[in-house]
């Protein structure tokens, strides 16, 4: 779940970096604004990297900007967090469709749990803690049916404890929800480890945001997009509760990458057809900020906000960018190019750019105010 | 990550290799997806598996004469109609196309690594009454689970164990069943096969090398790299229990070849390249299959005890293989390969 940022300050500075304001018609900023690299370390943050974005045969987790040792994967990781014990360890799932969960303490590289799936399942990428830390969910896929559900495990083990049906197939994020539901993001595609990640069901896909029971897995609620052909990746929820997603487009047709869920409907959030152009067909994260959102649109590489309300906000050039978090009150913005930008929410402009030799990741969690 | 590293050198290698430009003359006659896929399965899946619903239906005779009448001599014809069940079926798990993808039965009747707690339990439950068959999951189920209660050198034995071996005949009946529903699917699937779209071609290509690209990385990390992380310990090899470890190997390998170079009369991807001109693709990868074939070859009877180095052989030249077939085959094929690491979440 993004954290917590203070919309007027973070918006304020979006709307510098696009040399616009915050208006229905968003404006480009201008690229040179975070193009300047840092030759200082880059804040601390905990991420998934590999050693190249188009052939990559490396793969890591770890704590950027630290010294501690970085954790090696078998294949890429994807969604990753800290453990909320404070512990000092950390939970990564493997890349959809994935076979690990692993659990390390950070600073000294030592694994300390893993989960290998078999035939029976494959991860999907994303995790949720119970806030109280002593239960983890993963998004899964039955291989036999084909079926998306939630798996339960012990959060310090990684021992699993069930499996829940989660209201469709492909689900991708899960999120814990400040009122105690879990939220999963259903894609509605359906792959096969046969045929890896080819989407086999384009024309019938049934994406949804759903909310689980976390005590039984029961489905609460579903609602699907505005059209079928979106499908929903990624949750956020705002400090007002308002919660959104991101989503990816399989159609032809352009859409909004963001949605608000409004009522029992998930409902686009403003966008005219040059800012549908601008942010391509594939949101790669989303952040909360205050009454507000920010989604990074991967392959279009831009970054783009919506009010809490639904109005467009602002966009700007991001090359590829992937992970949105937060260090401070300042807004961290990886690119897979190795980019990382810190947004100075209290200024006017970009503050820092750091270019990394490696391929970030998807998602990141920032370091604690200890480390 | 070594594995990773070796299919990224193999890579760069082939890219090398193939650094010639592709003959623009196509001698060979233009092969389709649909025409591959036709011929594969006239000729291939539907004998295959109607032979594998025999073989399992002759297991479930004999799994059953171990019950009606144990003794060494029912107890080893029951292992030896599984050791020809099981290699079949390890030949056609390389080429999961058509009925077999849809119908997930590969899944249901392979699951492994077994899971010999839950056979256990499903077992109990079973005999008991307590648990119906159709709350049986496919992690008790199917022949490698079939293999545990049959061969397992620590259980005990089937002749011995009366409830054990009812399950295992159910297991064999359950099995037979499964193969012979899907039986009429191969001729509807090879009619379907005459009048295909363009648009359908296009989805067949993607299935059939993606599936070929699916079936070397089983073989490579499933199979050898996972199990050979436990060095001079056999069990983690598909099965070990019956020592059928690299006749299991290389049946995978023969299905997976049969997909990939065909045979006299039958097409395989290296048809489909020749016919597009891709000769110099087409020969490497004859080239490249025949150096996995050799590393698979070598590969001693027990893997897991004293096979290190022939391993690492056969798990790098299977990733070159790999590399060929999902960078350059898949680039020229236009094909959006579904086991990259570089496309999005």
């Amino acid at each position: 779940m993004a954290t917590e940022l203070s919309r007027r300050r973070l918006l304020a500075g979006l709307a510098a970096l696009s040399c616009g304001g915050f208006s229905a018609r968003p404006a480009l900023a201008r690229a040179t604004a975070c193009a300047r690299a840092d030759a200082g370390a880059p804040p601390g943050l905990l991420s998934c990297w590999s050693d190249s974005p188009t052939r990559p045969t490396e793969f890591h987790a770890g704590l950027l900007g630290t010294a501690s040792p970085a954790l090696a994967l078998p294949a890429r990781g994807h969604d990753i967090a800290w453990h909320p014990s404070a512990d000092g360890s950390a939970v990564v799932a493997a890349r959809r469709p994935g076979d690990f969960l692993v659990r390390w303490h950070v600073a000294t590289g030592t694994e300390l749990a893993r989960f290998e799936a078999d035939d029976e399942s494959r991860f999907e990428g994303h995790l949720a803690f119970r806030p109280d830390g002593r239960v983890l969910y993963a998004t899964e896929t039955d291989l036999i049916t084909g079926d998306g559900r939630i798996g339960v495990f012990d959060a310090l083990s990684l021992e699993r404890l069930d499996a829940w049906p989660c209201g469709g197939i492909g689900p991708h994020a899960v999120e814990w929800i400040a009122d105690g539901r879990l939220a999963v993001a259903v894609g509605g595609i359906l792959t096969l480890p046969e045929t890896g990640r080819v989407k086999r069901n384009l024309s019938s896909m049934d994406p949804a945001l759903a909310f689980l029971d976390p005590t039984d897995g029961r489905l609460l609620s579903r609602h699907r997009p505005p059209d079928a052909f979106m499908s929903v990746r990624h949750i956020a929820q705002d400090a007002h509760g308002n919660i959104a997603v991101s989503m990816q487009n399989e159609g032809r047709a352009g859409r909004p990458l963001f949605a608000l869920l409004d009522g029992e409907r998930l409902r686009y959030g403003g966008a005219d057809a040059g800012l549908i152009e601008r942010c391509g067909d594939y949101a790669g994260d989303i952040i909360a900020l205050d009454d507000g959102f920010a989604v990074s649109c991967t392959h279009a590489g831009v970054t783009a906000s919506w009010g809490a309300d639904g109005r467009a906000g602002t966009v700007f050039d991001t090359r590829r960018v992937c992970a949105m978090t937060t260090h401070g009150d300042r807004l961290l913005v990886t690119g897979d190019a190795g980019d990382l930008w810190q947004l100075d929410a209290a200024g006017s402009r970009c503050a820092r750019h750091w270019q990394l030799p490696v391929a970030l990741d998807n998602h990141a969690d920032p370091a604690p105010a200890q480390t | 990550m070594k594995q990773r590293l070796s299919l990224a050198l193999a890579s760069l290698l082939a890219a090398a290799l193939l650094s010639a430009p592709a003959s623009a003359a196509a001698p060979a006659p233009f092969v389709s997806p649909s025409a591959w896929m036709s011929a594969l399965g006239r000729q291939v899946l539907a004998p295959g598996y109607a032979e594998l619903a025999r073989s399992s239906a002759a297991l479930a005779q004999r799994v059953d004469a171990v019950c009606k009448q144990p003794g060494d001599d029912t107890l080893d014809a029951a292992r030896g109609a599984w050791r020809q069940a099981a290699l079949e079926l390890r030949r056609l798990s390389a080429l999961p196309y058509g009925p077999a993808l849809e119908t997930r039965i590969l899944r249901r009747l392979d699951f492994w690594p077994t899971r010999p707690p839950q056979i256990e339990s499903s077992l109990r439950g079973r005999a008991a009454g307590t648990l119906a068959d159709e709350r049986i999951g496919v992690t008790a189920k199917g022949l490698p689970a079939l293999e545990y209660l049959l061969f397992d050198p620590v259980r005990a034995p089937l002749t011995t164990d009366a409830a054990a071996c009812g399950y295992a005949s159910w297991l064999a009946a359950d099995a037979a069943h499964d193969l012979d529903a899907i039986l009429p699917a191969w001729q509807d699937w090879i009619a379907s096969l005459d009048e295909i779209d363009e648009e359908t071609e296009a989805s067949m290509m993607s299935d059939s090398v993606n599936i070929l690209i699916g079936g070397i990385d089983t073989l490579r990390v499933k199979y050898l790299e996972k199990p050979a992380r436990k060095p001079t310990d056999r069990s983690g090899f598909d099965a070990w229990r019956s020592g059928e470890e690299r006749s299991h190997l290389l049946a995978l390998f023969d299905g997976l070849r049969l997909g990939l170079q065909g045979r006299e009369g039958l097409p395989g991807l290296t048809a489909m390249l020749r016919g597009r001109g891709l000769l110099v693709l087409a020969d490497r990868f004859d080239a490249q299959i025949a150096l996995a074939g050799d590393a698979l070859q070598a590969l001693p009877a027990i893997p897991g005890e004293d096979g290190g180095a022939a391993i690492a052989r056969a798990i790098e030249t299977l990733a070159v293989l790999q590399g060929l077939l999902a960078h350059d085959a898949a680039e020229h094929l236009k094909v959006r390969v579904g086991f990259g690491d570089n496309d999005g979440d």
